[in-house]
C-alpha cells in the first residue's frame, strides 16, 4: 500500500520538476540573449563619442587654456544630413583649433563634397589646421584631385610639410603638417622636422601615421603630436586598447588615446569612419577635445578602501 | 557601469537574501540539531563540492568585476593645494581660500559649458560630492587648538552621470580645468596692471602727457618690487632680466627721459591749446592756493600749542613711556609735544610741496604764454612721445616676460589633480570576503537541506493525514 502511494508521488512529482527546469531554461536563455543583444549593441555603437583629453604645458601663457578639436578618419561619412550633427557638436564645445589628421576622404570616391562642407562650416567656428592623410595624398598626387585648392579656398590651413605660426590666446603656436609615412621619412620630412623643432613656440604637429612615433619621432622635440589612421585598432579590447592595424599589425603600441614622448604627448585619434567593411567593435568613432593649459596631473593615487 | 554598479548591489542583496534563508531553515530544523552528526552531516556535501566550488569562483568574479568596473569607470579625483597660503588658508593673493567655491554654481556652470553637457546645475551639483581628510577627525576639545587647514580635497561624482552622455572621469577632468583657470585668473597674482593703453593721450596737453606716462611708469615700478622681495636672483631666461635691473630700468625712464621731455615742452612752452591750458593752471592754481593756506593754518595751531604746552605742562607733567630701546622712563613731553612737532612737520612739508607746484604752474602758464614754438617743436615733441610710449611698452613687456615666468614656474604648481586608481588586491580581498561568505552560505544549505526536506514532507504527511481524517468523518456522516 505504502509503496503504491510513493509511486504515485513520483509519478505527479516528476512533471512538476520537469515544468520547473524548462521554465529556468527559458529564463535563462532569455537573460543571456537580452545580455548578449545588449553588449552587441554597446560594442558595435557607431554612435559619435566626446572623448576629452587633458594636456598639461608650462608653455601656455595665462591662465586661459587652450582648446583643440581633432577630427580625422571621417572616409567621407556623414553625422547627420550635411555633417550637421558633428558641426552642432563642435560649435557646442566652443574649440580654439579645429585640427583635422587626413583620410577624411576616400581614395576611391572622388566626392568630394563631404569634406568640402564640413570644413566650409567649420572655418566658421575657429581656426581648421589640415594635414592630409594618405588617401588625400592618393586623391591629390596620383588622381589630380583639386582638393588642396578647394579647402585653401574655404579658409583651411591646408599643411602639407609645412608649419604655420600662431597666436592662440597670449600663447604662440607653430603648427605643423606632415603628411609622409614613415617610410618616406627620411626622404620628405627630416628635412622639415630639422627646422620645426628649433621653435621655442608650442609645436603642435599634425601627421596622419601613428607609427611615425614609434621610431622616426620617438624624440621628436615636439609638444603635441596629433594623428589618425589606425582607426583605434579596429577592435578594442578592454585594458588591452586596439587589436589590429594592417601597417603594423597585432596590437599598436599607438592605437587611440594621449600618449606621453620623451619630449612632448602625442595624440592619436580613433577616428570617425572607415574603408572597410569590418565593423568597429567596441570603438565608436572618436570627436577628441585636448584641453591645453597650466594644470599639472599628479601620478595616479591608489586607494586603501 | 551604472548596470555593473546595480549588479555590485544585485549580489549582495542576492547573498543576505540567502542567508535569510539559510537562518530560516536552520530556526525550523533547530529541534533536530543535536541529534545531526557533523560527519553525516558533511557527507551530503560530498557530491556538491566541486558544484560548490564553480559557483563560488563564478561569485567571486562577478563581485569583482561588480567592484572593479565601477571603481576605475568613476575615480575619485584628489586636489591638492601645493603653495604656501594653502596651509593658512589664503588664496596665493592672500585672500581668504573658499573650499565650497570648487564646486560652486558658476563652477558647475562653467564645466557644463566646457564639457556641452546635457545636464543642468542642480543635477550636477548633485552627482558631485567633496570631503577632506580632515573631515574625519574628530575634534579632541581636551587638547589646545588642533585645528588644521586641509589643503587636500576629495571629489568624487556619481557613475549616474553617465546616464548624461559623459562620465565621471570627464567631469570630474572638466572640473578640475574650470576651477583651476577660475582660481589663477581671480586668486593667483594678476598682472593685468602690465596692460598698458595710451589712448587716452590723444589730445591731451604736452605737459600733461609726462604725468601720464610717469603715471603709467609708476604703475609697472609699484608692481615689480612685490616679486623681488620673493625672488630678488629670479632671471628671465631669455633677456636675462631680474627684478631690480628692471626696477632700475623704469626709474632712470622716470628721472631721466620724462624729465628731458618736460624740460623740452616748458622751454618751448607747447601746448595744445594755449588759452585753455592757462585758464585750467588758473583755476588748478587757486585751489592749491586754498590747500596750502589750510595746510601752513595747520602748521601754525600746532607750533602755536607747542608753545603752549612748552610754557605750562612740561614743569609738572610726567607721563610714563619707553625710549626707542624699550627702557621705561618718565617723559615730561613725548606724548603732546613731540606728535605735535610731527604733525607740524608734516603740514610745512606739504605747504612747500603744494607751493612749489603753484610756482610750476605759474611757471609752465607764463612760458605756454610766451610761447613762439615753431612746427618743428611740435613735431619733435610728438617724436618725444611716440618714442617714450615705445619704451614704455617695451618695458611693460619685459616686465611681462620676467613675471610671466616667474609666475609660471609658481602657478603651474598651485593645484596638483590626481585620480585615484583602485587597489586590485584590495577589491580581490574584499570579493574573496562576499564570495566565502557565499560558500559558507551555499555549504549551510546543501546541509540543511535533507532535514529541511523531511520536516516539509513531514508536514504535508501530517496535512495529508488531516485531510483524510476529515474525509473519513465526513464520508461516515
Amino acid at each position: 500500500m505504502a509503496a503504491d502511494v510513493k509511486e504515485k508521488e513520483t509519478a505527479v512529482a516528476i512533471p512538476k520538476r520537469g515544468k520547473k527546469r524548462r521554465f529556468r531554461v527559458i529564463c535563462g536563455v532569455l537573460l543571456a540573449a537580452a545580455v548578449l543583444t545588449f553588449c552587441g549593441w554597446r560594442m558595435l555603437s557607431d554612435e559619435l563619442e566626446v572623448s576629452f583629453y587633458h594636456l598639461y604645458s608650462p608653455k601656455i601663457v595665462g591662465a586661459e587654456g587652450v582648446r583643440a578639436v581633432v577630427l580625422s578618419d571621417l572616409h567621407n561619412r556623414e553625422f547627420g544630413p550635411g555633417n550637421e550633427d558633428l558641426v552642432g557638436q563642435i560649435a557646442g564645445l566652443e574649440p580654439d583649433l579645429i585640427l583635422i589628421a587626413g583620410d577624411m576622404v576616400n581614395a576611391d570616391d572622388a566626392n568630394l563634397n563631404v569634406v568640402a562642407d564640413l570644413c566650409g562650416a567649420l572655418v566658421k567656428i575657429a581656426p581648421v589646421y589640415y594635414s592630409p592623410g594618405n588617401h588625400e595624398s592618393n586623391l591629390m598626387y596620383e588622381q589630380g584631385s583639386p582638393l588642396e585648392s578647394l579647402l585653401v579656398e574655404q579658409g583651411v590651413h591646408f599643411l602639407v610639410t609645412w608649419s604655420e605660426e600662431a597666436v592662440v590666446g597670449k600663447t604662440p603656436f607653430l603648427i605643423g603638417g606632415l603628411n609622409t609615412s614613415p617610410e618616406g621619412f627620411a626622404e620628405y620630412g627630416a628635412a622639415f622636422m630639422e627646422e620645426y623643432e628649433k621653435s621655442s613656440a608650442f609645436k603642435l604637429l599634425i601627421s596622419h601615421y601613428p607609427n611615425l612615433y614609434y621610431d622616426a619621432l620617438a624624440d621628436a622635440a615636439v609638444d603635441l603630436a596629433v594623428c589618425g589612421h589606425f582607426h583605434g585598432g579596429q577592435v578594442r579590447l578592454p585594458l588591452v586598447g586596439g587589436v589590429y592595424h594592417g601597417d603594423v599589425g597585432f596590437f599598436p603600441q599607438y592605437s587611440g588615446g594621449m600618449y606621453q614622448l620623451p619630449h612632448g604627448a602625442v595624440f592619436v585619434s580613433r577616428g570617425m569612419g572607415g574603408h572597410s567593411l569590418f565593423p568597429r567593435v567596441n570603438n565608436r568613432p572618436e570627436l577628441a577635445v585636448i584641453d591645453i593649459n597650466g594644470r599639472q596631473d599628479a601620478g595616479p593615487q591608489q586607494t586603501s578602501s | 557601469m551604472v548596470i555593473l554598479s546595480a549588479a555590485g548591489l544585485a549580489l549582495k542583496a542576492f547573498l543576505f537574501f540567502l542567508c535569510l534563508v539559510l537562518l530560516y531553515r536552520f530556526i525550523k530544523i533547530r529541534e533536530k540539531l543535536p541529534a545531526m552528526e557533523l560527519r553525516g552531516s558533511l557527507s551530503h556535501l560530498t557530491g556538491r563540492k566541486r558544484w560548490l566550488a564553480v559557483w563560488s569562483i563564478l561569485f567571486f568574479l562577478a563581485c569583482f568585476t561588480a567592484r572593479m568596473g565601477p571603481a576605475l569607470y568613476s575615480p575619485d579625483m584628489v586636489m591638492v593645494f601645493n603653495y604656501e597660503e594653502a596651509a593658512r588658508g589664503q588664496n596665493p593673493n592672500v585672500t581668504r581660500f573658499n573650499e565650497s567655491n570648487i564646486l560652486s554654481d558658476h563652477i558647475l556652470e562653467k564645466v557644463i559649458q566646457r564639457g556641452n553637457l546635457a545636464i543642468d546645475v542642480d543635477r550636477l551639483s548633485d552627482f558631485l560630492t567633496m570631503s577632506a581628510p580632515l573631515d574625519a577627525e574628530k575634534l579632541d576639545v581636551s587638547v589646545e587648538s588642533n585645528l588644521k587647514i586641509s589643503t587636500e580635497y576629495r571629489v568624487r561624482c556619481s557613475s549616474m552621470a553617465s546616464l548624461y552622455h559623459t562620465s565621471p572621469r570627464t567631469v570630474l577632468n572638466l572640473l578640475a580645468d574650470v576651477y583651476w583657470e577660475d582660481f589663477v585668473g581671480n586668486y593667483a597674482e594678476n598682472d593685468s596692471v602690465l596692460d598698458l593703453s595710451f589712448d587716452e593721450l590723444d589730445g591731451m596737453e604736452y605737459l600733461d602727457v609726462k604725468d601720464f606716462l610717469s603715471m603709467q611708469a609708476y604703475k609697472l615700478r609699484n608692481y615689480i618690487p612685490v616679486y623681488s622681495s620673493e625672488s630678488g636672483s629670479f632671471r628671465a631666461a631669455e633677456s636675462q632680466e631680474t627684478f631690480a635691473s628692471l626696477s632700475e630700468k623704469i626709474g632712470n625712464f622716470i628721472n631721466i627721459e620724462l624729465e628731458r621731455y618736460e624740460a623740452f615742452v616748458l622751454e618751448k612752452g607747447l601746448s595744445q591749446d594755449r588759452r585753455t591750458y592757462q585758464s585750467r593752471m588758473q583755476y588748478a592754481n587757486r585751489l592749491l592756493e586754498t590747500s596750502q593756506r589750510k595746510e601752513l593754518a595747520a602748521y601754525d595751531v600746532r607750533i602755536e600749542t607747542i608753545d603752549m604746552y612748552n610754557a605750562f605742562m612740561t614743569q609738572f607733567v610726567l607721563i610714563p613711556t619707553y625710549d626707542e630701546d624699550k627702557e621705561f622712563y618718565m617723559s615730561r613731553t613725548k606724548v603732546g609735544v613731540d606728535y605735535f612737532a610731527d604733525e607740524a612737520k608734516e603740514h610745512l612739508a606739504a605747504a612747500t610741496e603744494l607751493g612749489e607746484e603753484i610756482e610750476h604752474n605759474a611757471y609752465a602758464s607764463t612760458q605756454v604764454n610766451a610761447s613762439q614754438a615753431a612746427g618743428d617743436a611740435y613735431s619733435q615733441a610728438d617724436q618725444y612721445i611716440e618714442s617714450m610710449k615705445a619704451e614704455l611698452q617695451k618695458l611693460s613687456a619685459q616686465c611681462r616676460e620676467l613675471c610671466s615666468a616667474y609666475f609660471r614656474e609658481k602657478r603651474d604648481g598651485y593645484i596638483q589633480v590626481c585620480f585615484t586608481a583602485p587597489s586590485a588586491v584590495n577589491e580581490a580581498a574584499a570579493a574573496f570576503a562576499l564570495a566565502a561568505v557565499f560558500a559558507a552560505v551555499q555549504a549551510g544549505l546543501a546541509v540543511s537541506k535533507p532535514f529541511y526536506r523531511e520536516l516539509r514532507e513531514n508536514r504535508a504527511g501530517r496535512k495529508d493525514g488531516d485531510k483524510q481524517e476529515v474525509h473519513k468523518e465526513s464520508a461516515a456522516q
